[in-house]
């Protein structure tokens, strides 16, 4: 299946949760140097639970596509459950295989949300 | 041209149930079926270890070897590389030991050659054991700001640590080296004692832009001012025939596989005199005459600079990708590259939104082009390509100083080699038009 079928275009065409929100309890940025791709996420967690997950940021069609699946994803999980997240899991999010060239943008926004509740 | 597609046994595969079209040259080239079956016959037929056996097979396996110094001493002297297969030939073999391996004459010398893992490699090696030798705290080196991570890299961290001075030279707006830039910065400083550049290390041709930069000129006026040149030749060697003696260059690098040689095979040129001056810079077997507890003696060059077991296999079929390139003739090769390159340049530039970095003329810039489709990131226009089987690569090409100096993050970028075809062209552009359509620009 095609990393560029329609879904995952309109992500990155019309990311959801896009945008800083007026309030948030934890955020990070994170930048990929080899391209020049970056992201800032914002999420509101209480009580151990995400209950917003937000994003700004500029990059190619796979990063933003990828963090706008996930912040989908992510309300209404645990802190743990995003703690637990790795690789195969943005390819289950994807619903398609994600080259290992490609890898590095599809973690983008999921380095920069772990790396903010770790903070 | 087209006929030697059929010798590249990697050219009929498909990628995504699409043929491959490959236009990652200036990454890897592809290998003939001459070189692949050179290194398997040597597997089958006279692996050995080389210079210490006195042993048959020894013996084959060190003649092959020492061929290939042959061959290569040849090809950078820009002189026909000869055509007589590797193996079976009765003068292959026992030549080692009757030719005296000092050979003078007006070409390059077999101790001229140095075997190295690559052209990343050589570069240091010129770093380590040339400049941390000779120069001294307050000397500087002249960079282009066009250069790969590996003629950069090495120059900076040394740097720091010995105390030299790194200047630049600028790019003009069409990506061509600034000239009037270099003369001045290399003329600067014989007035001034306390930034004398000893060493101009410039590329021959961008691997982004594919600039051919005037060696011939940049080394004459570095030695105008006493400065020493090294060129890397990474991207040049397969299809701009080098002279290094008429070039005068003191230091040229360049490896094995960006010329249909295998992996794990780099050169790198010197002047004797500069060999003969240098201390080693690996450390170990064969690069020795006699060890002691008290005592080493250093093995002449080249061995004193080829330490340990080296790439045996591959550097003799490295030999047998000369003998190729040569019958191709690298001067048609370049014109095959230039004439895809025009024709690339004239498709491509009907395409709206994609804008092209660097020279758009074929003849002082040619076989590789960068670029980037407006709105769509580098790294998608490839994916995309990849889908329909077409290999171009994207990011910042180990040359980050030169995407800042173009502004950018990262290009997309296609590479020419002798066995593309107007073809590759015409699919590449096909891509390129379906990017856009799924991409809405």
């Amino acid at each position: 299946m095609s990393l560029y079928r329609d879904e995952i275009l309109d992500h990155y065409r019309n990311p959801s949760n896009f945008g800083k929100p007026e309030s948030f309890t934890h955020s990070a940025g994170d930048v990929n140097m080899a391209c020049g791709d970056g992201q800032e996420v914002f999420l509101t967690v209480r009580d151990s639970m995400i209950e917003e997950a937000h994003f700004i940021g500029h990059g190619c069609a796979i990063s933003i596509a990828a963090t706008s699946l996930l912040t989908e994803f992510l309300k209404g999980k645990s802190v743990d459950q995003l703690k637990a997240l790795g690789e195969s899991d943005m390819v289950t999010l994807f619903g398609s295989a994600v080259t290992s060239g490609r890898m590095n943008c599809a973690m983008l926004g999921l380095k920069a949300m772990q790396k903010a509740i770790e903070a | 041209m087209n006929s030697i597609r059929a010798e590249f046994p990697i050219l009929g595969r498909e990628v995504n149930g699409k043929p491959l079209i490959y236009l990652d040259n200036a990454a890897t080239t592809q290998k003939p079926k001459a070189v692949i079956e050179a290194e398997k016959k040597f597997y089958e037929e006279s692996n050995a270890n080389i210079h210490r056996g006195i042993h048959t097979l020894a013996e084959e396996a060190t003649a092959l070897y020492e061929k290939t110094r042959e061959l290569t001493a040849e090809f950078l002297s820009n002189r026909e590389v000869k055509h007589t297969p590797a193996f079976g030939h009765p003068s292959d073999r026992g030549e080692y030991s009757k030719k005296n391996p000092l050979s003078g004459g007006a070409g390059v010398g077999k101790e001229e050659i140095i075997f190295t893992k690559n052209c990343t490699e050589s570069i240091n090696l010129v770093a380590y054991s040339w400049a941390h030798a000779f120069l001294k705290e307050g000397d500087a080196i002249l960079l282009s700001i066009m250069e790969h991570h590996a003629n950069w890299v090495p120059w900076h961290e040394l740097a720091k640590q010995y105390g030299w001075r790194i200047e630049y030279v600028d790019i003009k707006d069409d990506g061509t080296l600034n000239l009037e830039d270099l003369k001045q910065k290399v003329g600067k400083s014989v007035k001034s004692l306390k930034s004398k550049i000893k060493l101009v290390a410039v590329t021959h041709q961008s691997n982004v832009l594919g600039t051919i930069n005037p060696i011939d000129e940049i080394i004459k006026i570095a030695h105008e001012h006493k400065a020493k040149v090294l060129v890397d030749a990474a991207q040049s060697v397969s299809h701009i025939p080098i002279d290094v003696k008429k070039l005068d260059v003191d230091f040229l690098a360049f490896s094995a596989h960006k010329m249909f040689g295998p992996t794990g095979v780099g050169v790198l040129y010197a002047k004797k005199e500069l060999l003969h001056q240098m201390p080693p810079f690996l450390m170990g077997g064969d690069m020795i005459k006699s060890v002691s507890k008290e005592e080493i003696s250093w093995n002449d060059s080249p061995w004193k600079f080829e330490a340990g077991t080296p790439n045996t296999a591959g550097v003799i079929a490295f030999g047998e990708a000369l003998r190729f390139i040569s019958s191709l003739t690298l001067s048609l090769i370049d014109e095959h590259v230039k004439k895809l390159t025009a024709y690339a340049l004239q498709e491509l530039g009907k395409i709206e939104k994609l804008i092209l970095y660097g020279l758009k003329d074929s003849r002082a810039s040619r076989g590789i082009m960068s670029f980037n489709l407006a709105g769509v990131h580098a790294h998608d226009v490839a994916s995309i390509l990849d889908e329909e089987g077409i290999a171009i690569r994207s990011g910042a090409h180990c040359a980050h100083p030169l995407m800042k100096r173009l502004g950018v993050d990262s290009t997309a970028r296609a590479s020419f080699s002798a066995y593309n075809d107007k073809n590759d062209v015409d699919r590449l552009v096909e891509g390129i038009k379906k990017v856009k359509k799924i991409f809405r620009v």
